[in-house]
């Protein structure tokens, strides 16, 4: 049974796995019921707040899978990326229970974590793939060639994809998550009522930008733009205007994704497309990404919605994986803020 | 001062020129609307003083982007952050007024927090495209 931590940016998160793929439990904080010792308010986006839950939510943990500490053969944590603070808390933990129960323990990258979360729920993958990690902080595109065997061919320049329909949301005072909001706002509208361009990205640019690569945050301008041309005080925007706005950016953003991965996979010639990430979860970007995959003869696969967001399952499955090829990883790893797992080429 | 942008070059012109007087140890704050441009502007900046600007992205998820090269830039962004509890235990003090220049998105919601020389700079994306600077 491998015991698995993830606190790389605002989620905890403890999971433990039957290898290969049995979940015997998948706990996140925000979205459990946990009681908290010393109570009080905790900062939200803070180191601080791991602490509190790390351990109510790990005993949870045990108690959901039905075992005890004994049953446990590894232990797996997220080391990078993310905040140094919060990656420390979950790293440190596991590592002290590795150390005082003689355990092999194993650091694990988290978007590593991302890119494998489809193996817990498919056996059926095939190599080499597609790899797109779409989240709040994340917009990255690799080839998988295998486990382990990763290359990254294109990443955001700017906003992450889940950030720009944050800002978006944001700017039009619609709420927070944005990400369900505009997709729940953009099937009421028309997605083509307003015409946004797509950035233009330019191999040989001496900003680094590379022929994979996408941009959201020229998107993001373009819609405050049109808000600031179009808002005029003594007239709102229309409940209809609204939902035409996000539809329309909605679709652009699906558009920019879509370019890329289909760039990819035809110069490439993959079999299979991943997607992953919470932005996974957008009813256009999956609509989109399946009809094209149905049109070019390419296999497309998406986790389950708790599997997509951040989560310890994932790491879990890396970190089971990595011990069953006996890798281990040393005492004194350390967390760190940044590390694709591949090389940009 | 008041300088006007009407395109990309024009920004990246702009952040060069902030760029050319800037020196380790200080702090620049960049304030605006949502999509204003702050992260172009960084950008621009990082091209400046490294040659290239290749791993400048939005640090809105992250928090803090760590650009290495001389002087290495930190580059904040305090628009999540919803508390002065939350940014205290961040342990940007670190950063600030150190070897590398720090530039603070949404620097304004907590004024306090940042060092008494601190360049602000706002910049306003007008109805017709072009952008403001000013503060520069």
């Amino acid at each position: 049974m491998i015991l698995a931590f993830e606190s790389s940016c605002d989620e905890t998160a403890v999971a433990i796995l039957a290898p290969p793929r049995q979940l015997r439990a998948s706990l996140v904080a925000s979205q459990h019921e946990i009681h908290i010792p010393f109570g009080g308010v905790v900062p939200e986006l803070a180191a601080r707040r791991h602490m509190e839950v790390i351990v109510p939510l790990y005993q949870d943990a045990l108690v959901e899978a039905g075992i005890t500490l004994d049953d446990v053969t590894g232990i797996a944590a997220t080391c990078k990326p993310g905040l140094i603070g919060a990656l420390l808390v979950g790293l440190s933990f596991a590592k002290s229970l590795a150390m005082g129960r003689n355990l092999p323990f194993i650091g694990v990258n988290h978007i590593e974590g991302h890119l494998n979360a489809v193996h817990l729920e498919h056996d059926d993958v095939p190599y080499p793939h597609l790899g797109v990690v779409v989240s709040g902080g994340h917009t990255e595109f690799y080839i998988v060639k295998g486990f382990a065997d990763y290359q990254l061919l294109g990443a955001t320049r700017d906003d992450a994809a889940g950030e720009a329909f944050d800002k978006v949301a944001k700017l039009l005072n619609l709420g927070y998550p944005g990400g369900p909001i505009v997709d729940k706002r953009a099937a009421l509208g028309n997605p083509k009522a307003i015409r946004f361009s797509l950035p233009k990205m330019s191999e040989s640019s001496k900003f680094g930008i590379g022929k994979y690569d996408v941009s959201f945050s020229g998107l993001k301008t373009a819609v405050a733009l049109w808000v600031k041309q179009n808002d005029i005080t003594d007239q709102p925007l229309s409940a209809d205007t609204i939902n035409d706005l996000v539809a329309s950016f909605q679709y652009t953003a699906v558009e920019i994704l879509m370019r890329s991965v289909s760039q990819i996979v035809t110069d490439h010639n993959l079999p299979a497309v991943v997607v992953s990430g919470g932005v996974a979860a957008n009813s256009a970007l999956r609509k989109a990404m399946t009809d094209w995959g149905i049109q070019h003869n390419v296999r497309t696969y998406f986790p389950s919605m708790k599997l997509c967001v951040d989560n310890a399952a994932m790491i879990a499955y890396v970190g089971s994986q990595y011990l069953a090829r006996g890798v281990t990883s040393n005492w004194d790893l350390n967390a760190t803020a940044s590390g694709a797992v591949g090389i940009l080429t | 001062m008041k300088q006007t942008a009407t395109t990309l070059e024009d920004t990246y012109r702009i952040a060069a020129e902030l760029a050319a007087t800037l020196k380790p140890g200080d702090t620049v704050a960049l304030s605006g609307d949502l999509g204003a441009g702050k992260t172009t502007f960084v950008r621009g900046i990082t091209m400046a003083l490294h040659g290239h600007a290749k791993d400048v992205t939005s640090p809105t998820f992250t928090l803090m982007n760590i650009y290495e090269g001389t002087p290495p830039i930190y580059h904040f962004d305090w628009y999540r952050i919803d508390s002065l509890a939350s940014l205290q235990t961040l342990g940007m003090e670190e950063y600030l007024e150190g070897t590398g220049i720090a530039i603070v998105e949404w620097g304004e919601k907590f004024p306090q927090e940042l060092p008494a020389k601190t360049r602000h700079i706002r910049i306003s994306l007008n109805t017709d495209g072009t952008r403001h600077f000013s503060g520069i």
